[in-house]
């Protein structure tokens, strides 16, 4: 995981004036704490530890805000109000399932304050957080949970209204997301025995078959925060503004290795999060919630850049530093939003290295399509082209999977990317190419091509398909009879209706001739 | 309400938040191939639905949305 900065320098009359418009709006107090953290006097290294500083340095700040539907306006949980409901829930939690040392709690909701508090309560009480996809079809969702045996599923409803075998399956475990307001906050948590014990699973898109339950402890989450913190003093060095005050977006699925660690490492350093719970109502979250930064995705980039372009910036009411990842962006349109006054930071990273990584502070346009140095957490090298790390945010393996473990975690401890990377002699790096055959989409997601060919072939006229990436779609190329294209083409069609947004294939070309094949008879992709 | 208001409100908010063109739509343009749209500009336009029609799209419905049909359908049958 690397993660990469672009500063545009050219206009320093530009960023004056720019710092000068994105004042502080938080009215909390200052204590002094955003300093000391910084300068490596304050050490958080785990969630209690965390919990402790919310209730006394950080108790009178806003923590969390989001747009509440009831109310029809923002609702605003300072830090205080943040870690009793952080101790509610753990009474919650062990009057449902006694010691939950070890046990797996399973959360299948959308983004709401009550999951964070579902998620961190859970890890708080010893548990093990299990944060899943809800774009996912049951077949895949009834894998996860098997395979995890969760001592209770966590839930809003939304699952259920299109999912009616969760309740068939799970009925027993059901737990709605905000069971826990009703109990008095536990007094006596504690800090857990072993941080270094899994705490959280999180799936993540295998190459063949089924998803790989990825294990996190607290040691690999909090080692890898410096990964998080560090990038800012590049944005104060560079632009002048005052960091300490800035008030993040979070607007990316909580099931994902980018928003559960900028959870983390905001309320480590006592800042606040502004809630997008769901993406269709961006717009009227950014705009009901004043925010410097945001996590985006390429899709979600365009869609700010449309902005930009177009003279709306007002819509997105404050915003300027754009921390990038998932996937790869369009070097010009982060120029265009740098040449704006925009602060980019290209973050790369993944699941398996909690996010960890290095970061890019170039402020110079040749380095654009670089995903930059690394950091200082972990052990960097390339085996034969291929990037690999060593460290503690690397994960700690694949849940009961130990052969996925040792196919990416070799025997000297090495966690091998998959990416292929060139180093250059002024220590950027770049991405070169993939050894996995992984669609990395716009969205972030990631992509099986597999798990897709095998849909399309349930289509008896298809002869040969390869699922690819095909100009930032997910393209399919079928070899089938000319007169079964339309037949094909509905089939296609049909079968998307099945899937998530993203994962629906949006370009389909055929061939009249059987599919390219290399020496060993596999298809070309 | 008729359904030619109907296309033609949904081809506004199309022109307005992707720059799709109203002659380039048909019922039959799929949206996130004929019509190129992104998965986040999928998610703008019900926002944009949901405020003009006055009513709450569920988020099972997304996934029925293929085609620019599909819209005016689901529109038609929930719009008063």
């Amino acid at each position: 995981m690397l993660q990469k900065y672009c500063i545009a320098l050219e206009d320093i009359v530009y960023w004056a004036q720019l710092s000068a418009r994105a004042a502080p709006r938080r009215t909390e107090p200052d204590t002094g704490q955003d300093k000391m953290l910084r300068e490596g006097k304050i050490m958080v290294t785990s969630l209690y530890q965390s919990l402790c500083n919310m209730e006394t340095i950080y108790a009178d700040r806003v923590a969390i805000r989001y747009y509440d539907e009831a109310k029809r306006g923002v609702t605003e949980v300072y830090y205080r109000q943040y870690a009793q409901d952080l101790r509610r829930f753990v009474s919650f939690l062990r009057s449902k399932a006694g010691d939950v040392k070890g046990q797996r709690v399973a959360i299948l909701a959308r983004n709401s304050y009550h999951y964070v508090i579902c998620m961190y309560g859970t890890v708080l009480a010893g548990g093990v957080a299990v944060p899943l996809n809800m774009g996912k079809n049951w077949d895949e969702i009834q894998y996860e949970l098997d395979l995890v045996e969760p001592v209770c599923v966590l839930q809003d409803g939304e699952y259920l209204q299109w999912e009616p075998a969760l309740a068939d399956a799970y009925s027993a475990k059901l737990e709605p997301m905000d069971a826990f307001t009703a109990f008095a906050p536990a007094q006596d948590v504690k800090e857990v025995e072993d941080l270094a014990a899994m705490a959280f699973i999180m799936f993540t898109s295998g190459t063949t078959g089924r998803s790989k339950g990825v294990m996190l402890s607290q040691k690999n989450l909090f080692a890898a925060m410096p990964a998080f913190l560090n990038p800012f003093d590049d944005v104060r060095k560079a632009t002048g503004w005052d960091t300490d005050k800035f008030c993040s977006l979070s607007a990316l699925p909580m099931f994902h290795i980018s928003a559960m660690t900028s959870l983390v490492s905001w309320s480590i350093t006592g800042h606040c999060i502004n809630l997008c719970n769901d993406l269709k109502y961006f717009y009227r979250d950014i705009g009901a919630m004043h925010s410097e930064v945001m996590a985006v995705v390429p899709v979600l980039l365009k869609s700010l850049y449309k902005d930009v372009m177009k003279g709306r910036r007002d819509r997105l009411n404050g915003l300027c530093v754009l921390t990038c990842g998932a996937a790869m962006f369009d070097p010009q349109m982060l120029k265009d939003l740098m040449d704006k006054g925009f602060f980019i930071a290209q973050m790369y990273g993944m699941t398996e290295t909690c996010g960890d990584g290095a970061w890019n502070s170039s402020q110079e346009e040749k380095h654009l399509t670089s995903v930059g140095h690394v950091d200082n957490s972990c052990e960097y090298k390339l085996d034969d082209g291929e990037l690999c790390m060593r460290g503690t945010p690397i994960m700690l393996g694949y849940y009961k999977d130990p052969e996925a473990t040792a196919e990416v975690i070799d025997k000297d401890d090495w966690f091998h990317t998959g990416d292929i990377a060139r180093l250059e002699e002024d220590s950027y790096m770049y991405l070169t190419g993939r050894k996995k055959n992984l669609i990395i989409l716009d969205s972030g997601e990631n992509i099986s091509p597999e798990e897709l060919e095998g849909l399309v072939e349930k289509c008896p006229a298809v002869q040969e398909c390869v699922v690819k990436e095909m100009g930032k779609k997910i393209g399919a190329v079928v070899y089938c009879p000319q007169d079964k294209q339309q037949t094909v083409q509905e089939h296609i069609t049909e079968m998307n209706r099945t899937l998530p947004l993203y994962k629906r294939i949006g370009v389909v070309e055929f061939s009249e001739t059987p599919l390219p094949r290399n020496a060993t008879g596999k298809l070309v992709r | 309400m008729e359904r030619a208001e109907i296309i033609s409100q949904i081809t506004a908010i199309l022109e307005d938040v992707a720059e799709v063109s109203p002659e380039d739509v048909t019922e039959s343009s799929v949206l996130m191939d004929d019509l190129d749209l992104s998965s986040m500009e999928i998610l703008t336009i019900v926002a944009d639905l949901e405020e003009t029609f006055g009513l709450r799209i569920p988020e099972k419905e997304l996934r029925n949305f293929v085609t620019m049909g599909d819209l005016v359908d689901y529109l038609a049958a929930n719009v008063g």
